[in-house]
């Protein structure tokens, strides 16, 4: 079993891009001519493997060499960290998949071939340990976002999609100058070249370039997560894409930044982590209630679940930055609550979409009215997203707040108004669109048993991390103890 | 000997490529260019007694077959477009 | 085991009903008022077998390295004394609710609602440590939201519950700081933990003046009484619960608790009881010239709440505790008996269109009156027991000027309610009125009871308490009850005078004379256009704000700046290619000679 297993994390990266190629060539070859087939084959891989996600067993690693010449190898490893993003996004594909069947009609031979390249790209980032491979997988996700967003968007899709793709790309080029000092650092004091993780741990540097490293890393994950001032790209990356597009943005893309601050970026330059640290939770506060006052004054509904993100992922880089287990614990419990809540909260307004073909607010009324079921999943997912107790929003939110006011009270403090400012918005919304006289009577058609099957992972997520957050907490505790000790210790540099 | 007639060769194919109008006739001295390094090549190895020489004008050769058929390629749609083979004709690249 | 059952059937029962509202909405709808209901008097069965015990149940919730969070469930004297309450009046009042809602399209869901309230508001009394208190206080806040807006046809309705929640919120950032700075301090969160940790002065002020914040959100004291009173705009059942019995004693429940902390907070003593009696005498200032019956009796609650926080500022806990039990029995009733008449006269709320219900509507004149009494502060009833003995420890405790505000508002107490009482019930205007149905009516007999004989609970609730050592019942002391008991005479003898029939004329003169008062009055002092127009016009015009210039100007405007920096190089750029061919051919040529020509150069 020990050789097939080590073989199991790269069947589960690349078996969707093998679907996909095949697909692709398959239609090419005029095998597959029928749409529905393609969708059946595509949510197939995607549930074999999520399937073969649940047999994997955290702390498997795999390492080939790869460019010896350049010290790369290829290395994946799966650990109590990266398991949880993993899973999150082997749920969140089948179910994209699921939502988009009847909201695409036309290309789906490329929107299933880009969606499971998608898939692909985004599991290897998640689980690569050697740092070429990250940046590989890193760059190849933009590939298919940018033609899911610039092909099945909306009006302005191909603004968004460059904006998306250059905004990422410009903390992609400074992240690539980074490891490539790592690893000529790496030959320098060991004398071979090396990219792979573990290796690189143990680079030790001057104060100053080691800073400016950590800079260029943290550019490109903030850039990612996002993080105010550099968030701009994600409301129109947002309003311009189709519901699965922004599902997958919002549940996954964003989690990259944060995971990558975590697994990166930090272990590598704990004294630039502390050194940055004011900076890092001073922006972390302020977008927290920076997307929640822009949050409150948006009439499409899409911005306005975007700003929400901005503001739930300043709440993750305040926790992050806060450099103790109990935020570090929170921030992660947060980004996986936020692509649960939000996730399904893209998936309902995607829902509302595709009835009323408009997405702003002011059109709605009295929706709980006549469609008594989205609006309990709404409700929920809105009451997710401001951090009630009994839901996963609650975990995240309590332990990053906890954790940053051991380090900083203030910004912890004014990341707490959050509370106030993101019940506003939320409920501003809510209530336009729940309650009072309805608009548009005739086309308000309550959610049939698909959707309902489509957000019910999502509850059961919330409720899980909510509830039940223990087995989360005890896969996680290892890598956090590992965080802790390169933080405090300085890891290996003084070793 | 051969050297030099193997540069006038290269010469020739140059003062071809800058000369003149046509872009056929632009891919044929590229053509003689290339043989010309071709010459080269072995009358060096020939000199020196090596076979490096002669290996190098396999690579070469090879390359110059790819390259013409890549060439005419782009004639066949730069005439489509542009209806002409004058390179004076075809001036879309600043705008 | 008992106690998680106690808690989690409540829950179980919310789930019950929220399924069938969403998936099966088949007849016999009233069921769901049942469902709830027993499920509620089981607990309160529980809890009485449980009562004054000391129970505990843990369960593993969060762990995280070395933090640990478990889910603690702790019951002891203090919370048993409230989880009878809530589980009590709650049955109480679930079964009046279950006839009132007979007939709304949406029973099941409102039921399901109510469940989970009360299973919200029994984690929060049970919570053995804050945050699993929290748990509670936000479920109760949700709840309150959810059914304050539950007839959301009206706008107006649902911006109620909006503001509720929201208003809570504020609050409860105060809790979550108070809680961070005691874990700071301390390192655990848990109850036991804090009440028997040794802690700086400065920290407890702190944390006790960030938690007192998050009481008068929940509590309805000033500065954040302002959503209660909109809270109206629910059904009558949900204010009756919520506002009246439950929720809103979660405030003092959390200082009772805590409160060998907030006793060493020895600053925030005066603070806390200076603005509970002053919430306490504004509130009934309001209620005097308020028309509305669930608008007097909001008023009424957030003036009694202010007499809770005015006993525990003064440290008089059991004093609280019994005024909590006691209001929850008398407001509740009052509540009630106002849906009953509301009910009766179809849906009527303006008290000047009533009058003469006394014939039409016996039993819940009957009831009413003897909840006025009790409110009132008349001996031998409930209230008139458990208010005068928070004003008996206000004036022991030296706090002379607030002993007077409390007697002055136990007069305006008593004034407002006797004109409620005669307006509604006394005189001969409607008779057209009917009487509502037995299932409203027995829980009216059952409460109207309890708020007769309630006194009676004084006694046990300080022994069982046992926070202070207790005094001798002094010869003050006598004096003192009959000086309230005076007073509370003085208010009902001038309402009587004044409301009347005959009196019209000298009630328009006086309307003539202080009209801009009562105007004033009526609009609550303008409390809540002040708030619109300084804080809430200004936040907009800031969201606004950052949203405009911030956002879009400067940093989209930055990034397009960028973006048409980088045209407009590669459009002075292009300039630079010839654009022919054969010009490109010549500077490579000439190039590669000069690099060559270069190289031999050097060579040489």
């Amino acid at each position: 079993m020990a050789s097939y297993s080590s073989h199991l994390l790269s069947l589960l990266v690349f078996l969707p891009a093998a679907a996909a190629f095949l697909g692709l060539g398959a239609r090419g070859l005029g095998l597959l001519r029928r749409d529905v087939a393609l969708w059946y084959g595509s949510l197939f891989v995607t549930v074999l493997t999520f399937g073969l996600g649940m047999m994997l067993s955290p702390n498997s690693e795999e390492k080939y060499t790869w460019i010896p010449q350049l010290g790369v190898s290829y290395a994946l490893s799966l650990d109590g960290l990266s398991v949880w993003f993993v899973l999150l996004t082997l749920l969140v594909m089948p179910i994209a998949l699921f939502a988009s069947m009847h909201a695409i009609r036309d290309r789906v031979a490329e929107y299933c071939f880009h969606m499971l390249l998608l898939e692909t790209a985004v599991l290897g980032s998640f689980l690569a340990a050697d740092m070429f491979l990250f940046y590989v997988f890193w760059e190849v996700m933009l590939v298919p976002m940018l033609f899911i967003i610039g092909i099945y968007g909306g009006k302005e899709r191909l603004f968004a999609s460059m904006k998306f793709v250059l905004f990422t790309f410009v903390g992609s080029a400074c992240m690539l100058v980074s490891i490539m000092v790592l690893v000529y650092m790496h030959k320098l004091q060991f004398g071979v070249p090396s990219s792979y993780l573990p290796d690189l741990l143990r680079v030790h540097g001057a104060i100053i370039p080691s800073r400016l490293l950590f800079s260029a890393f943290a550019l490109a994950f903030l850039i990612k997560m996002p993080c105010f001032p550099l968030h701009t790209w994600l409301p129109d990356a947002h309003v311009q894409a189709p519901t699965a597009g922004s599902v997958i943005l919002a549940s996954l893309l964003l989690k990259l930044g944060g995971y990558g601050l975590v697994r990166i970026a930090f272990p590598l330059f704990p004294e630039a982590a502390h050194f940055f640290q004011p900076l890092g939770m001073a922006l972390g506060a302020t977008a927290v209630i920076y997307g929640a006052w822009v949050a409150i004054v948006q009439t499409d509904m899409k911005k306005l679940v975007a700003y929400s993100s901005v503001s739930h992922m300043g709440a993750v880089v305040l926790g992050l930055f806060a450099l103790n287990s109990i935020a570090m614990a929170g921030s992660i419990a947060q980004m996986i609550s936020h692509g649960f809540a939000t996730g399904g909260l893209f998936l309902i307004v995607g829902m509302i979409y595709e009835r009323f073909h408009t997405r702003e607010i002011a059109a709605f009324g009295g929706l709980a009215r006549s469609m008594p079921k989205m609006a309990f999943f709404l409700v929920l997912m809105t009451f997710a997203s401001v951090a009630l107790p009994g839901t996963s929003g609650f975990v995240g939110e309590f332990l990053i707040l906890l954790g940053a006011w051991q380090t900083m009270p203030v910004y912890a403090g004014i990341a707490a108004l959050s509370a106030i400012f993101g019940a506003v918005y939320m409920l501003k919304w809510i209530e336009r669109i729940l309650y009072g006289q309805a608009k548009s009577p005739s086309l308000a058609v309550d959610l049939s048993h698909r959707e309902i099957l489509i957000l019910l992972p999502f509850t059961l997520g919330i409720f899980w991390l909510g509830l039940m957050p223990g087995s989360f907490f005890h896969q996680l505790e290892p890598s956090i103890l590992k965080m802790q000790f390169f933080l405090t210790t300085g890891g290996y540099h003084h070793g | 000997m051969v050297e030099s007639f193997a540069a006038a060769l290269f010469l020739i194919g140059l003062l071809g490529i800058v000369l003149r109008r046509t872009i056929l006739v632009m891919l044929m001295s590229l053509e003689l260019m290339l043989n010309a390094v071709n010459l080269t090549f072995v009358a060096f190895g020939q000199q020196q007694g090596l076979l490096t020489g002669q290996v190098y004008v396999f690579f070469t050769m090879t390359i110059a077959a790819a390259e013409a058929a890549i060439g005419l390629a782009l004639v066949i749609a730069l005439f489509r477009t542009f209806r002409s083979v004058d390179t004076h004709a075809v001036h879309g690249m600043r705008e | 085991m008992q106690l998680a059952f106690l808690c989690f059937l409540p829950f179980l029962a919310s789930i019950f009903n929220g399924f069938w509202y969403l998936f099966a909405k088949k007849p016999w709808k009233m069921a769901a008022g049942v469902v709830s209901t027993l499920a509620l008097f089981t607990s309160f069965c529980l809890a009485s077998a449980l009562a004054f015990h000391d129970v505990t149940f843990s369960l593993p919730w969060i762990a995280t390295g070395s933090f640990e969070l478990p889910f603690v469930l702790r019951l002891d004297h203090l919370s048993s004394i409230f989880v009878l309450v809530i589980t009590g009046v709650g049955t109480l009042i679930h079964i009046y609710a279950t006839v009132y809602m007979a007939h709304d399209s949406g029973i099941q869901k409102f039921f399901a609602y109510l469940s989970l309230f009360c299973g919200s508001m029994l984690v929060l009394v049970l919570g053995g440590s804050l945050p699993i208190l929290f748990c509670g206080w936000e479920g109760v806040g949700l709840c309150s939201y959810l059914l304050i807006s539950f007839w959301f046809d009206d706008s107006e309705k649902a911006k109620a519950g909006a503001k509720a929640f929201i208003v809570n919120r504020i609050g409860d950032v105060g809790f979550l700081l108070g809680m961070f700075v005691l874990f700071q301090a301390c390192g655990s969160l848990d109850i036991e933990t804090l009440t028997h940790a040794q802690l700086s002065p400065t920290t407890v002020l702190i944390a006790c003046s960030l938690l007192f914040f998050a009481c008068t959100g929940k509590s309805a004291q000033i500065p954040l009484y302002i959503w209660l009173p909109d809270a109206m705009a629910g059904p009558t059942p949900v204010s009756a619960l919520i506002h009246a019995a439950t929720m809103v004693t979660s405030g003092v429940y959390l200082v009772t608790r805590l409160h060998v902390l907030f006793d060493a907070a020895e600053s925030l003593h005066i603070v806390m009881a200076t603005v509970g009696g002053v919430t306490a005498f504004v509130a009934a200032t309001i209620a005097l010239v308020q028309d509305d019956i669930k608008k007097v009796l909001a008023y009424s609650t957030v003036s009694q709440l202010g007499y809770l926080f005015l006993a525990c500022g003064v440290g008089a806990y059991e004093a609280a505790v019994f005024h909590v039990v006691t209001h929850a029995f008398f407001k509740a009733l009052l509540f009630l008996a106002a849906g009953s008449v509301i009910h009766g006269m179809d849906g009527e709320q303006n008290m000047w269109k009533m009058g003469g219900l006394k014939k039409a509507m016996p039993v819940t004149f009957a009831t009413f009156t003897l909840g006025w009494l009790a409110i009132c502060g008349i001996p031998p009833f409930s209230g008139f027991f458990s208010k005068d003995e928070i004003l008996f420890h206000t004036f022991t405790s030296g706090h002379t000027g607030l002993w007077a505000l409390g007697l002055v508002t136990a007069c305006m107490t008593a004034f407002y309610m006797t004109r409620l009482y005669i307006v509604t019930f006394l005189g001969t205007k409607h008779t057209h009125a009917h009487e509502s149905s037995w299932g409203m009516l027995a829980p009216l007999c059952v409460l109207a009871c309890l708020s007769a004989l309630g006194g009676i609970f004084g006694h046990m609730i300080s022994h069982t308490l046992a926070f202070h050592a207790e005094a001798e019942s002094s010869q003050l002391e006598w004096i003192l009850m009959l000086v309230s008991a005076c007073i509370a005479g003085l208010g009902i003898a001038l309402a009587f005078f004044m409301y009347d029939e005959s009196r019209q004329p000298i009630r328009a003169r006086i309307q003539k004379q202080y009209g801009w008062l009562s105007t004033a009055l009526a609009h609550a002092w303008y409390v809540d256009e002040a708030i619109d127009l300084v804080l809430l016009k200004p936040l907009r015009q800031i969201y606004g704000f950052v949203w405009r210039t911030i956002d879009v100007l400067c940093i989209d405007g930055f990034i397009m700046l960028l973006a048409s920096g980088g045209r407009a190089s590669g459009d002075v750029l292009r300039l630079i290619q010839p654009g022919f061919l054969h010009i490109s051919i010549a500077c490579m040529v000439m190039g590669a000679f000069f690099i060559m020509g270069y190289m031999v150069y050097g060579q040489l």
